[in-house]
């Protein structure tokens, strides 16, 4: 609240003060209790606005686009913000300093802070550009202001919030998304494969056949109708709109990354791209996304522009999800939490009403150690060197036990006999005792000792009440949140998911495990597909989008439903997602990076091309399994999947298997 | 001249220009009161610094002017004619007091304000600094000011200048009216010296003013206080009247999960 120039103010007047007092001088009395009287008055008036105009403020917030308001963004796109400060309140705000909340990942042009007077009559208003590079969602948290006096000597920091999430949907294909439907390849029908070709109002010649009264006289053949002598009517080929069903992985192990630069960014990204292009073919789409539990949506193919934009919802709200593990590190979670906590909720930080008592840092229960050898032995070798003034005071005890026996039976007149047994029961005691306080002392050593985790522990408390409050855990959930590490961990990363906040995760356990595998999804994702097949029509296209090279060695039940799948005559392709920042094994090969262990690399240079040859080879084997049943694997960052996927639509329809029976 | 909003502000440097203004004119008058009063050299070293301090922007400029004052005072104090009497032989107003009073206040207020528009009017947020160790993240969140942030020159209005010069006088009455209310020797039953007297009761009369402010202000935000946050509150006083209750349950609800979770692996 009071600055280091209110500080030295106040401290040389009230020194003045004092001087003038103690002194009895009426002048440098008289001086100095103006200027602290001033200094006072400045103090109330200060405060006072900060307790009543300060929880009257509130925001509005407006995005437009050339046309007007919007509600929805478009990635790649640009949109101004309009955020406005208002104070309907009788006091006003004679300086203060308002910058807009930035969504994480968005960029801005333009100046998103403003300083100012704020009263009933002038509210302050800020004008910037965002641009979102992906799709996915961003969040406006508020407003942080800052006030102060004109001369400096009082500040407060808070945040007005207003929270706003918009969501930013995949960026509108260019002319290249939208296909012609012409026909663009000349290829015979496989063999085996029944064409089911059925007469229709199309552009290709099916069959002639007699005229019957009724139909349209511009199809009647008059050459081959001169020919037979009878009138003879041309059929066309039906043009049945094709059905293609997109599976999206959305489970935690797509998620890793940042905004727009993560897989699922990638995944979204083709789908909607895929969607756009069908849609202006009048083909029919569909969208199920699953993760490791479930299947979380599912749309059934269709088309229309309103189909499209609810699938264009649908992606925006799956882009924007984010990996969470029980096995974080606090240690890097807590600081980013805390940090953002202090700027996003201060009000629900300060010590009035989430208080951090002093002693807590201090005797707080440490965080759940994880035994290790080590830690064992120097806590033997602690108690051991911790026991040994004891043990000497024991021994001193009993040599000296012939001179205290006689001094003893002084002030306590029992036998012998039972001056011994009194005397050891209180070694004893006092030996317990020690012990006792000698555990209590080594439990919290960790903490008097290291100021990292005093700084810890210090944070903890108010985060674990906000995220307590936040989440509904009340009444114990303060207490809950202290003791369980995992909990606390993964309550603090949907806080920061929920607020869009970049932290890092660990990728692998402490036994080298890897966290985000997710085997779940594959049950989940052959039973979705064995669900669109039990509901679909003949010959649909079905584009599985998941991370499956973790998990290469478990696709028992996807295989089997693959299987299923193409003996209804239907497509199915595999488009992988590939981890950001990686060589794909095409990429790989051209530019020369040769994955494995090369002889004299350095740690991080061995570690990068393992990792990349563990890779390289389950992509080899994704791709060497599916070939075995004809489903093609693409990898998502290599070539162009979503010109791979429209290709393979326009051979289902050049093929004429986009029929209905 | 008009912002956008339409309100009403000062081109640049004109704010700058009279509260420069304002601190030549007290200085101007904190002079010609110390040389009436006879300091002569002194005084002209006293409107040396002030002038210093305001032309060269020095920032310790008005501590420096206060701390002088007080001392040339204490040096020669038997030189102040009416105002030099000691405190507690009653109470009458001193124009000559007021005067230093006002343009002293004047100075410091107006200097600080330039300090405001020059230089800074926030203090340093050290959150914002890089960290080059790179051991604890820097916020993640923008914030309003990410530097030393100084006033714009242009939001000075004329209204908030006439406003400060006007309440000089008010501020230097109120001075030597709360000397008059204070009592001069009324209660020293054990007969403490005047001095000591007057110290006591000034400490306590300060004291009890700022506690009972204080009070009121923390009662205002009490009843002020938003859903969550008298939640929050409700929640913490359970935590610190049952904290150990719910540290121990909890301890071993958690013990039981990770013994669970190690037999389910």
């Amino acid at each position: 609240m009071l600055t280091t120039r209110g500080w030295s103010f106040l401290v040389v007047v009230l020194s003045v003060l004092t001087l003038g007092v103690m002194n009895s001088r009426y002048s440098v009395t008289v001086i100095a209790l103006t200027l602290l009287l001033w200094f006072l008055g400045e103090w109330f008036l200060f405060v006072l606005r900060i307790r009543l105009a300060l929880p009257s403020l509130r925001t509005r917030r407006e995005l437009r686009d050339d046309r007007g308001a919007v509600d929805t963004l478009w990635a790649g796109r640009t949109f101004t913000v309009m955020a406005e400060l208002r104070l309907p309140h009788w006091l006003e705000l004679p300086f203060v300093r308002i910058a807009d909340f930035i969504p994480f990942g968005v960029q801005a042009q333009g100046s998103s802070s403003r300083d100012g007077l704020v009263s009933l009559e002038a509210p302050l208003r800020l004008v910037y550009q965002i641009r979102c590079p992906a799709a996915g969602k961003i969040r406006f948290e508020g407003i942080a202001i800052q006030v102060a006096d004109f001369q400096g000597f009082f500040y407060h920091a808070g945040f007005i919030p207003g929270s706003a999430v918009h969501r930013v949907l995949p960026p509108l294909a260019d002319a290249e998304g939208q296909r012609p439907t012409v026909k663009r390849h000349n290829l015979l029908p496989s063999p085996g494969m029944h064409r089911h070709l059925r007469a229709g109002s199309g552009s290709e010649l099916l069959d002639l056949r007699d005229y019957l009264p009724g139909d349209p006289p511009k199809t009647i053949a008059w050459k081959v109708s001169a020919r037979r002598d009878r009138l003879i009517t041309k059929a066309f080929e039906s043009e049945v709109p094709l059905r293609c069903t997109l599976f999206v992985d959305t489970s935690h192990s797509v998620r890793i990354g940042s905004w727009g630069q993560s897989a699922l960014g990638r995944q979204v990204e083709i789908a909607a791209a895929v969607a756009q292009a069908a849609a202006g073919a009048r083909d029919l789409i569909g969208l199920c996304l699953f993760d490791e539990k479930q299947v979380s949506h599912y749309v059934r193919p269709a088309r229309g522009t309103r189909h499209i934009i609810s699938l264009f919802n649908v992606l925006a709200d799956a882009a924007g999800l984010a990996p969470a593990t029980g096995a974080a590190r606090l240690k890097a979670l807590l600081p980013l939490g805390y940090a953002f906590a202090q700027e996003v909720y201060p009000y629900l930080m300060r010590q009035e009403v989430n208080r951090v008592p002093a002693w807590f840092p201090f005797l707080a229960q440490p965080m759940h150690p994880r035994s290790s050898v080590g830690k064992f032995l120097f806590r033997a070798l602690f108690t051991g060197v911790a026991l040994l003034p004891m043990v000497s005071f024991g021994f001193l005890a009993y040599l000296a036990a012939d001179l205290l026996v006689p001094l003893a039976q002084i002030f306590i007149m029992v036998p012998e006999g039972w001056l011994a047994l009194l005397g050891g029961a209180l070694v004893v005691s006092v030996a317990i005792l020690y012990y006792a306080v000698l555990n209590v002392a080594y439990r919290f050593l960790s903490l008097v000792w290291s100021s990292q985790r005093r700084r810890l522990t210090r944070w903890r408390k108010p985060l674990a009440a906000l995220l307590s409050e936040r989440y509904g855990l009340l009444p114990g959930g303060v207490g809950l949140l202290l003791e369980d590490d995992v909990q606390f961990g993964l309550y603090l990363q949907r806080f920061l998911a929920e607020h869009h906040v970049p932290y890092p995760l660990p990728l692998y356990d402490r036994k080298g495990r890897y966290l985000f595998a997710s085997p779940g999804k594959i049950d989940v994702l052959a039973k979705a597909l064995m669900r669109a097949v039990g509901k679909g029509r003949d010959n649909e296209l079905f584009v599985l989008q998941v991370d499956l090279l973790e998990l290469v060695d478990e696709l028992e039940p996807l295989l089997r439903a693959v299987k299923v799948t193409l003996s209804r005559h239907h497509k199915v392709m595999v488009i992988c997602p590939w981890p950001p920042g990686v060589p794909t094994p095409d990429g790989a090969r051209s530019q020369g990076i040769h994955a494995g262990i090369a002889p004299h690399a350095d740690l991080h240079s061995t570690v990068y091309r393992a990792t990349l040859s563990r890779l390289h080879q389950a992509f080899a084997r994704l791709r060497q399994t599916f070939a075995r049943l004809g489903v093609p694997v693409v990898c998502a960052e290599s070539g162009d999947p979503v010109q791979l996927i429209l290709d393979r639509l326009d051979r289902l329809r050049a093929l004429g298997l986009g029929r209905r029976r | 001249m008009k912002d956008d909003d339409g309100y009403e502000i000062k081109a640049d440097g004109s704010a700058l220009r009279s509260y420069t203004f304002v601190c030549f004119a007290a200085l101007a008058l904190l002079l010609v009161i110390q040389l009436q009063r006879g300091l002569g050299y002194w005084s002209l070293l006293f409107a040396g610094i002030g002038l210093a301090g305001v032309t060269l922007r020095w920032r310790i400029a008005p501590i420096l002017l206060i701390v002088f004052l007080t001392f040339m005072m204490e040096l020669n104090p038997s030189d102040f004619g009416q105002s030099s009497r000691a405190l507690g032989r009653g109470w009458s107003f001193s124009p000559v007091d007021w005067l230093t009073a006002v343009a002293l206040l004047a100075y410091v207020l107006a200097h600080y304000r330039i300090q405001s528009l020059t230089h800074a009017i926030f203090p340093h947020d050290k959150r914002r600094e890089q960290n080059p160790a790179g051991k604890w993240p820097v916020t993640p969140v923008p914030s309003a000011s990410t530097g030393t942030v100084a006033r714009s020159p242009g939001l000075a209005s004329s209204w908030e200048i006439s406003r400060l010069i006007m309440s000089l006088p008010v501020w230097a009455i109120l001075g030597q009216l709360s000397l008059r209310w204070l009592p001069q020797q009324r209660g020293n039953t054990i007969a403490f010296p005047a001095h000591a007297w007057s110290t006591i009761v000034l400490a306590w009369a300060l004291g009890l003013g700022i506690m009972t402010a204080a009070g009121v202000l923390a009662y205002l935000g009490r009843t002020l206080m938003t859903q969550r946050e008298a939640r929050l509150f409700m929640q913490d006083t359970l935590w610190r009247e049952t904290r150990r209750e719910q540290s121990r349950v909890n301890h071993w609800l958690a013990w039981a999960w990770l013994r669970r979770r190690k037999e389910k692996s």
